[in-house]
């Protein structure tokens, strides 16, 4: 996959600095991607677009505020950076990703990183942003102060890629010894002197503070209005649905009519017997039955992809945290719950940035009983095979009554497990809820791309292999039925 | 015994004075910008309840529960400048 004799540069940054845009480039978007296996937490790692000319290896770091760990993905980062999970997947060099535009919350973790003693250079990103609101830096003053380069990016432009690279590059210490960074948590006193430290940076290096933009406050007015607020986000996950199941029908039934054909051209060419039943029913409408879900499962997973780049997905944790609250879970858990609905592996995944271990411990427990779309197939199946295709009350199709109610069973079910959790005391008694909204941003396509087609390859290799257990089983029953 | 962020109404500007110590997320809203001094101002609150409430603090707007700004003691102060935007 990746060649381990090229040195590894880890991407260290906070939640919302744009860091894995950043990735998306530096790396391609065709290069193959490694999921360390073994690690319940996702760490991506690809080697840096060739045409950059360093022999590099990218490892994206989970998003972290500091290096005190307040959540699994941030213990995931202290722990790669001090080598708690192996040598191999210790970084030689950082390339530490700031927000341009607000960098008195994001120097602190730059200061950090330097104490450590890493190698290391600066992405000051979002360079377009703060740009365009008139912001102006030093930074020559912001590399002498910080003692390392420091390169402007904007991710979602493609600019500043090169300089990076050749930043990185020229920041490697062959001397340096990594087993030898020692690292104690920050006392209280020591993440002030930081911030001290960061005003006094800033006040040497902003030459135009620039017109901070207010677009987001006036986005927020609305969509966190008492009362449009929770009307809008039922409207956005209801138009979710009505995405993948209206706009999703038209590929799928494309896709239906090219397997159907392709099973009927098949059983044509096919002498009639056991083997041709086998292919036909069993192979060919089981992998069939899988593909044809894969438009909807994608545009699912792009409307979540488009929720959480756009910053919508913060906003939506802080309406529902309240609900989510009553029965022992926190906003943090509308992510993953509602990216359950797609597929309960990343979901899962998704629930590391929890804080709290026992909301996050429920989250984890209810997500597998959101209604994921790998079930939809069997779901279908079974309707189109037990529930006649008749109208209720002349306009809603039965069927799709039926399929709606499962989904709602589905989460209510979810809510009725965590509520039964709290009550045995088995979660509930010290949850919080703690997020940073982010500034709205224009969703970058390139990293929905990305994201789309690891799920797509995800789907039809191995995360995704029950619903074709699930679709054999119809096989069989077709097998052994003697109309088939 | 001083004010906490808990019971401030909405779109009132105050001033940080300190963070209890003692909750796992203390130190978490040091490191978020709430340190002695700094002008902050609730800006949203959850529809129904008013909890959680949204807060912009250092040109970050980060969402809390109202046990958690509970945690934040403030100082009421009609001079503390508007910077928290």
């Amino acid at each position: 996959m990746s060649d381990s004799s090229k040195i590894l540069v880890g991407l260290v940054g906070h939640p919302n600095c744009g860091k894995t845009a950043l990735f998306n480039v530096l790396t391609g978007l065709r290069q193959k991607v490694a999921n360390y296996p073994g690690v319940t937490v996702e760490c991506v790692e690809s080697d840096l677009r060739s045409d950059l000319g360093h022999p590099l290896r990218i490892l994206d770091l989970p998003g972290a505020y500091s290096l005190n760990p307040h959540s699994e993905d941030e213990r995931v980062t202290h722990d790669v950076l001090l080598g708690e999970m192996g040598a191999e997947l210790r970084p030689s060099v950082l390339i530490v990703v700031l927000d341009a535009t607000n960098l008195r919350l994001h120097l602190p973790i730059a200061l950090e990183i330097r104490a450590l003693g890493y190698p290391m250079c600066v992405a000051l990103n979002m360079m377009d942003m703060a740009s365009a609101t008139g912001m102006k830096f030093d930074l020559g003053a912001l590399e002498q102060l910080l003692g390392c380069r420091v390169v402007p990016t904007a991710a979602t432009r493609n600019e500043g890629v090169p300089a990076l690279a050749e930043a990185a590059a020229a920041a490697i210490q062959p001397q340096f010894d990594k087993s030898a960074v020692r690292w104690t948590p920050s006392t209280r006193e020591q993440i002030i002197a930081r911030r001290r430290q960061v005003e006094d940076i800033l006040r040497r290096v902003v030459v135009s503070p620039g017109h901070p933009a207010q677009l987001t406050a006036q986005i927020d007015r609305t969509l966190l209005h008492p009362f449009w607020g929770p009307l809008i986000l039922l409207a956005v996950i209801f138009s979710i649905f009505q995405a993948v199941f209206n706009l999703g029908a038209i590929p799928t039934d494309v896709l239906d009519g090219l397997v159907s054909a392709f099973a009927a051209w098949t059983r044509e060419k096919l002498a009639a017997g056991l083997l041709t039943d086998l292919l036909v029913d069993g192979i060919i409408s089981g992998v069939g039955a899988v593909v044809v879900f894969l438009p909807q499962i994608l545009i699912l997973f792009g409307c979540l992809l488009l929720l959480e780049d756009s910053g919508y997905m913060a906003r939506a944790a802080f309406l529902m945290d309240r609900i989510m609250g009553r029965v022992g879970l926190s906003g943090r858990s509308v992510l993953p719950l509602v990216s359950g609905f797609a597929c309960a592996v990343p979901a899962i995944i998704g629930a590391r940035s929890i804080q709290s271990p026992e909301q996050r411990l429920a989250t984890i427990l209810v997500t597998p009983l959101m209604t994921c779309s790998a079930r939809l197939p069997v779901y279908t199946l079974l309707i189109a095979a037990f529930i006649p295709n008749s109208l209720v009350a002349g306009i809603f199709g039965l069927q799709g009554i039926v399929l709606t109610s499962l989904y709602v069973a589905g989460a209510l079910s979810a809510f009725a497990f965590a509520a039964l959790l709290k009550s045995f005391k088995l979660t509930g008694s010290s949850g919080y809820f703690l997020l940073e909204l982010p500034t709205y941003r224009l969703p970058s396509l390139r990293t929905v791309y990305r994201g789309l087609y690891e799920r797509a390859r995800a789907f039809h290799t191995s995360r995704n292999a029950h619903p074709f257990h699930h679709g054999s089983v119809v096989g069989d029953f077709h097998l052994s039925s003697p109309s088939g | 015994m001083s004010k906490s962020l808990k019971f401030i109404e909405k779109n009132k500007i105050v001033s940080v004075l300190d963070v209890r110590t003692g909750h796992p997320l203390s130190e978490r809203l040091v490191e978020l910008g709430f340190v002695a001094g700094e002008a902050i101002e609730i800006v949203h609150e959850a529809p129904l309840s008013g909890d959680p409430i949204v807060v912009m603090c250092a040109g970050t707007r980060i969402a809390l529960r109202r046990d958690e700004a509970d945690l934040i003691l403030i100082e009421e102060h009609k001079e503390a400048e508007g910077t928290a935007r």
